[in-house]
């Protein structure tokens, strides 16, 4: 037997013989900008390939190179889905994709029924998907699951969001509240339950910062726009021949494209100050079993800093820097994410196999069909 | 004998033990002191596929699982237990030294897709396509366009029924000379309101002009000449091609892009937009050409197309709202030249 620790960089087994001693688990994430840069342009050349059909297996990849690499106390989280369950989903949601796109051009009409309709199973779409992805995720051999009552994700996940939409955002912090508590509470990890409980005063103060945010970036923006009319009547007075000549079209292009990212900046950061919050104040409040304890400190500033340099450095290189991007983005996470435990993470049991269900892999086929990107 | 050093989970719960496995030339494994258990190639249910340098993990058919980031020992000793897909998309993973090539050809790859694959793919589509739905398109569409753009034609009736003779004996001849998908050509007329000077034709055979296109032009070569053209669109099938194409690439981006650009996505799929553009742009052209051969087969002067265009893109530099027709039907030198040189011909 060695000495050294098998599993190295990644944390030792030790930690979590010396959890009392030391109380707190980081979360280590080991992907590099490199390795997925060569993971993911197979996935995409692949996908095209074959004309889509890859992309399940690419999915599958992506979601095991980030949940393999992410460590907490030496062991790393592992994703098992069958892409063939992928496959099956994609395939489902391509055709409801075009069998939408046909009627509402047949029948622009009944737009409003097939949006009414989506409504309707969207919770069913949202259970499943959530429940699929928390079965396929495990860590120490032992699965997440997910259980979510279809009235419960109707309420939460689309009613009490369009009732927020309604009340011109005042009663969002309650959708947020409801929505973390079914998201979350709703989750278990072998036989351990997790839940999550907080009031909705700090969600009111971020809503309020957000808002103030909102105003404040308007003007800002507005005003650079509006200084920036000046370059517009230039163009107004190029000739309409110059404009509309196709080899005119990088000229043209990047007005377009500063006018989106001018909409995409205005509201960018108050959705950032609101959701990073909300996230921070949910996980804070998270526990599993009643005794382990999560923590979760992401800065808004510096998130929103990653967030759009990303956007910004992905675009100017084509999306060839996209796994770059979203490598520093999940380390970003990682680092800010800990956790508390209470005792030894030794004891949660697996709950099809304490069932008598040795591999329930062929249960999990019929079951999961996973409907998400 | 081979050893690989990893850490087995052989309870229910998440506890795991470090352990070595030592794989025997008889293929069986055993874990020495960790676990009493003897396990053969047989028992084995599942192995994880190498992907980076994350662990490995072998899955037993009791439940056992051990794991290790011994990648490359793995690969050697249970060459068979692994998937030929698998192998592959590894070895292209690891193909470190010229991964400039693999980069140009997956770039490569997304051009040719989208240059020729999404519309080809648009093309069987719509060829596929029963004539009943391009039909119902046609109603369905004219109703919304009626209700928020268009209104009653104001022009004389026996200047309709003349202008719709003059078609009717275009499309007897295109039908003479076998072009598809012509069998349920109209000519509607209605007032342009904000729309203003324009023709258009919708999937099924209907071919719109307003009033302000029939007053725009100096003579009735040239109107003649701009339904050639509507016609040329209905016989390519060019707007229910542009239908699936919109689809197939809103498609294809959602699929590739699905996770890891994050917000990015949002900004390509508006990318998809511009290069409908240019897709329409073509559309322009085909049917220029159609509509050339089809005037030349009447005994027509093509040229006519050219000066209307040339009044047409005129025009529009007065009207305020045109950016989005005139990025549509584009009416530059270049398209105007390519015109007046075929007709020539």
């Amino acid at each position: 037997m060695s000495d050294q620790p098998i599993f190295q960089n990644m944390g030792t087994q030790s930690e979590t013989t010396s959890l009392e001693q030391n109380p707190v688990l980081d979360v280590k994430f080991t992907g590099t900008a490199k390795e997925y840069f060569g993971i993911w342009i197979v996935n995409i050349l692949l996908s095209i390939i074959t004309l889509g059909i890859y992309s399940a297996w690419a999915k599958v990849r992506r979601k095991r190179y980030f949940n393999g690499n992410t460590w907490i106390a030496g062991h790393n989280f592992e994703y098992h889905a069958n892409p063939v369950s992928i496959l099956k989903g994609r395939i489902i949601v391509f055709v409801l994709f075009v069998a939408y796109n046909v009627t509402v051009n047949l029948a622009p009409e009944i737009a409003g029924i097939l949006a009414l309709l989506f409504a309707i199973v969207l919770p069913w779409f949202i259970n499943k998907g959530l429940s699929f992805n928390a079965r396929m995720t495990s860590y120490r051999n032992i699965r997440f699951g997910f259980e979510g009552k279809y009235w419960k994700a109707l309420l939460t996940m689309v009613i009490l969001p369009f009732v927020g939409f309604l009340s011109l955002g005042l009663l969002l912090p309650i959708a947020t509240k409801q929505q973390a508590k079914y998201v979350y509470s709703n989750h278990s990890f072998g036989d351990a339950k997790f839940d999550t409980q907080f009031s909705l005063k700090p969600l009111y103060k971020a809503l309020f910062v957000s808002a103030l945010l909102l105003i404040g970036s308007i003007l800002v923006i507005g005003g650079f726009f509006a200084a920036t009319t000046g370059i517009l009547a230039v163009l107004d007075t190029i000739s309409e021949e110059t404009l509309t000549d196709p080899a005119n079209i990088f000229v043209i292009l990047p007005f377009i494209v500063i006018f989106y990212l001018g909409m995409l900046f205005t509201f960018i950061l108050p959705y950032i100050y609101y959701s990073v919050r909300s996230f921070n104040l949910a996980i804070n409040h998270l526990t599993l079993d009643g005794k382990h304890k999560f923590g979760c400190n992401v800065k808004v500033l510096e998130y929103a800093w990653i967030i759009i340099s990303n956007l910004i450095v992905t675009l100017l290189t084509l999306g060839l820097m996209a796994p770059w991007a979203h490598v520093r983005k999940m380390k970003y996470l990682a680092a800010h994410f800990f956790i508390l435990p209470d005792g030894s993470l030794d004891e949660f049991v697996d709950r099809e196999r304490s069932e008598g269900n040795v591999t329930s892999s062929e249960f999990m086929d019929l079951e999961g069909i996973d409907f998400g990107l | 004998m081979y050893e690989i050093k990893g850490r087995l989970f052989s309870k229910i719960n998440s506890e795991s033990t470090d352990c070595v496995m030592k794989c025997l030339p008889d293929g069986s494994m055993e874990f020495g002191d960790a676990f009493d258990k003897v396990y053969t190639l047989a028992d084995v249910e599942n192995i994880t596929d190498r992907l980076g340098s994350i662990p490995r993990r072998i899955t037993f058919n009791d439940g056992v699982v051990f794991e290790t980031p011994d990648n490359d020992s793995i690969d050697a000793l249970f060459a068979h237990q692994i998937s030929w897909l698998a192998k592959l998309s590894n070895s292209l993973d690891q193909w470190r030294k010229p991964l400039i090539f693999l980069v140009i050809a997956t770039i490569l790859a997304v051009f040719i897709v989208f240059k020729y694959g999404l519309p080809v793919g648009a093309r069987i589509a719509a060829f596929l396509t029963p004539d009943i739905v391009a039909q119902t398109i046609d109603s369905s569409a004219l109703e919304t366009i009626d209700s928020i753009m268009l209104s009653q034609s104001n022009l004389p009736e026996e200047r309709q029924q003349a202008i719709t003779r003059e078609f009717e004996d275009l499309v007897s001849l295109a039908q003479r000379m076998n072009y598809p998908h012509l069998d349920n050509m109209q000519l509607l007329f209605r007032d342009g309101g904000s729309v203003g000077a324009n023709a258009f034709a919708l999937p099924g055979g209907t071919v719109i002009a307003t009033d302000q296109f029939i007053e725009l032009s100096e003579n009735d070569d040239e109107i003649i000449a701009v339904l050639a053209h509507e016609i040329g669109h209905v016989r390519h099938q060019h707007s229910l091609r542009q239908i699936y194409e919109a689809m197939g690439l809103y498609a294809m981006f959602t699929m590739i892009g699905g996770g890891g650009i994050d917000l990015s996505q949002e900004v390509v799929n508006q990318a998809a937009f511009v290069f409908q553009l240019n897709a329409s742009r073509d559309f322009e052209t085909e049917s220029d050409e159609f509509a050339i051969d089809l005037l030349k087969a009447g005994g027509r002067d093509p040229s006519y197309l050219a000066n209307i265009l040339r009044r047409l893109t005129k025009q529009c530099e007065d009207c305020e709202d045109s950016p989005e027709w005139l990025s549509t039907h584009p009416a530059p030198d270049g398209r105007i030249k390519a015109i007046i040189d075929k007709s020539r011909q």
